[in-house]
């Protein structure tokens, strides 16, 4: 099995994802602002990443949001499509999501404690 | 009550447009307000209302009105967009609004309707709930002929 990582990085105007696997693990740093631009490209990026995450057998991804300005409900869903992917695996593939955050962001303690609610054996904040 | 601060605007945007307009309003509202975590809650109806509103108009067209008005012991809050909307989404909203009025628990609604926005492949429909659990805000609208206008409104001590 390769251990490199087969997720090229999203760059466009306003917005960027980036995964890495280095020796503490796999990450998903998203900056810029998750809004109606970067639905698409999340979707697809957070598709890659579990697909990532299962073929690496992780047992977390950390999500790294301290760069992320905003995120719209759009782009939320595509978590809580991940996260229900998640759910869905045998117990013993499942992994968790492991968020990095800023605590002096609303949007983000607010949107963490809904993530956590939906799944709450698969969020750690 | 004291005389408000108001910011109106009226544009025609794209959807990228809303992002700009919201990182505007950001200013307005920490300038006004003083309070980091308000003005985080107003940010997020800010920008869903608008989304919606860019989403859905007819011609294009969405106007936006934030009014802060001091009371003596507290402040009045709304963020209204107004935007010319088609029958079918006029008749989606209020279906969306009288169902959110009648869950007590916005929090369990919310959940729910995470729940179902997981498991859809159409548009997330999240963004009302999300308003209303996660920015605490509550919100009505008023229809007259094809112009849909949506309130979302607090008091603050």
């Amino acid at each position: 099995m390769s251990l490199e990582l087969n997720i090229p990085d999203v760059v466009q105007q306003g917005f960027a994802f980036r995964a890495a696997l280095d020796p503490t693990g796999l990450s998903f740093q998203l900056s810029g602002s998750a809004d109606a631009r970067a639905t698409s490209e999340l979707e697809a990026f957070v598709r890659h990443m579990h697909d990532e995450a299962r073929r690496l057998a992780v047992s977390e991804v950390v999500v790294d949001l301290n760069g992320c300005k905003f995120m719209n409900s759009s782009c939320f869903k595509a978590f809580l499509v991940w996260l229900t992917q998640i759910a869905e695996l045998a117990p013993d593939d499942r992994y968790k999501l492991r968020f990095a955050w800023d605590g002096s962001s609303y949007w983000q303690r607010r949107g963490l404690q809904a993530l956590k609610a939906y799944a709450v054996d698969l969020v750690q904040l | 009550m004291g005389c408000p601060t108001y910011l109106e605007l009226t544009f025609r945007p794209d959807l990228e447009l809303v992002t700009d307009v919201r990182d505007f309003v950001e200013a307005f509202y920490l300038r006004v307000l003083r309070d980091p975590d308000l003005s985080g809650r107003l940010m997020i109806a800010t920008h869903e209302l608008l989304e919606n509103a860019a989403k859905y108009s007819l011609d294009g067209e969405t106007s936006l009105r934030i009014e802060v008005v001091p009371g003596p012991a507290a402040h009045a809050i709304t963020v209204r967009t107004r935007n010319r909307a088609e029958d079918h989404h006029v008749t989606t909203l209020r279906v969306y609004l009288d169902e959110m009025r009648a869950s007590a628990d916005p929090d369990a609604y919310y959940l729910q309707r995470m729940r179902r926005a997981a498991r859809g492949t159409d548009v997330s429909q999240l963004g009302l709930a999300r308003v209303r659990c996660e920015a605490e805000l509550q919100l009505s609208c008023t229809v007259e002929g094809d112009l849909v206008t949506i309130h979302a409104e607090t008091t603050v001590r």
